[in-house]
């Protein structure tokens, strides 16, 4: 067998698996390595700012009223 | 010339090198039909990738599928990205942003009630969300006299009503009445012209009647 066809025999099969392995690997990860789970942040009203929390919490209540009914339309709900 | 499967069996080849033009096609044949039938298999099973990526549980910890999945940016209230969960609840957004909300809405007619994760940064780049059971409760918004409203404003407020989050939009019918999922621990507000807010926090599945006083 000529070296030549050789050559791009063995050129094709490595090829051929290091664009499996690329395209595997990722899919492979487990969960654990994305990151560990944790409970959702409840909200970070900071205590040192003088702020009106009734108006602070009476704003993110309307926000994600807001929020919820453009979700509403995108869901077409 | 060795045939390819005399060189499985470890008998050498005649050439100087190990790997023969017919054993090369061989391994780009078994690479190619890795890739198209063993892939699809490996991706089903994987997490999706994405800048943002999560997962949404319910409350004993069961994967939620097909969830509705909706990323809002900054003070947005338009979504910037919308996504489904999978087989094993999880999703994916493509993009972070430097300040972002996620909400996962559980189809209409569901035991679930809806969940917000606020106020994220970059920094959480995975997502949990928790759908808390829903209680199906019948809300009606009555004046002081009993007489019922019609078209009122109602909200289902989250259980933490120093930091309220909407879960839930209607409107009273012509019977003043309207029916809603709430969370264990969640309320139910009103509104409606002429008279002063009012809140309701029902003690189970059943009845809520919400009393409004008029706006003097």
């Amino acid at each position: 067998m000529p070296p030549r066809r050789r050559k791009t025999a063995r050129n094709l099969a490595l090829t051929a698996l290091s664009v499996l392995a690329v395209l595997a690997l990722p899919h492979l990860a487990p969960d654990a390595e994305r990151g560990e789970q944790r409970e959702p942040p409840s909200g970070s009203p900071d205590a040192s700012r003088a702020v009106d929390e009734g108006a602070e919490a009476l704003l993110r209540l309307e926000q994600s009223a807001e929020r919820l009914t453009a979700a509403y339309e995108v869901l077409g709900r | 010339m060795t045939a390819p499967h005399e060189q499985w069996l470890g008998k050498k080849p005649r050439g100087k090198s190990g790997l023969s033009a017919e054993g090369g096609l061989l391994l780009v044949l078994a690479a190619g039909t890795l890739a198209l039938v063993g892939l699809p298999d490996l991706r089903r099973d994987s997490p999706p990738a994405g800048a943002v990526i999560g997962r949404v549980l319910d409350e004993s910890g069961k994967p939620c599928p097909e969830v509705s999945v909706l990323l809002y940016a900054g003070e947005g209230t338009s979504p910037a990205e919308l996504t489904h969960t999978d087989a094993a609840g999880r999703f994916a957004f493509q993009q972070s942003y430097a300040h972002f909300h996620v909400l996962a809405l559980p189809e209409a007619r569901t035991r679930y009630c809806p969940a917000w994760a606020v106020d994220l940064t970059p920094a959480d780049a995975f997502v949990p969300l928790a759908l808390p059971a829903a209680m199906e409760v019948d809300v009606s918004v009555e004046t002081e006299t009993g007489s019922p409203i019609h078209n009122a404003e109602l909200v289902v407020l989250t259980p933490d009503l120093a930091a309220p989050l909407a879960l839930q939009l209607a409107r009273t019918d012509k019977a003043g009445r309207a029916v809603l999922a709430v969370p264990p621990l969640g309320s139910v507000g009103a509104r409606v012209r002429g008279f002063r807010p009012g809140v309701g926090t029902p003690e189970g599945p059943g009845r809520l009647r919400i009393p409004l006083q008029p706006d003097r």
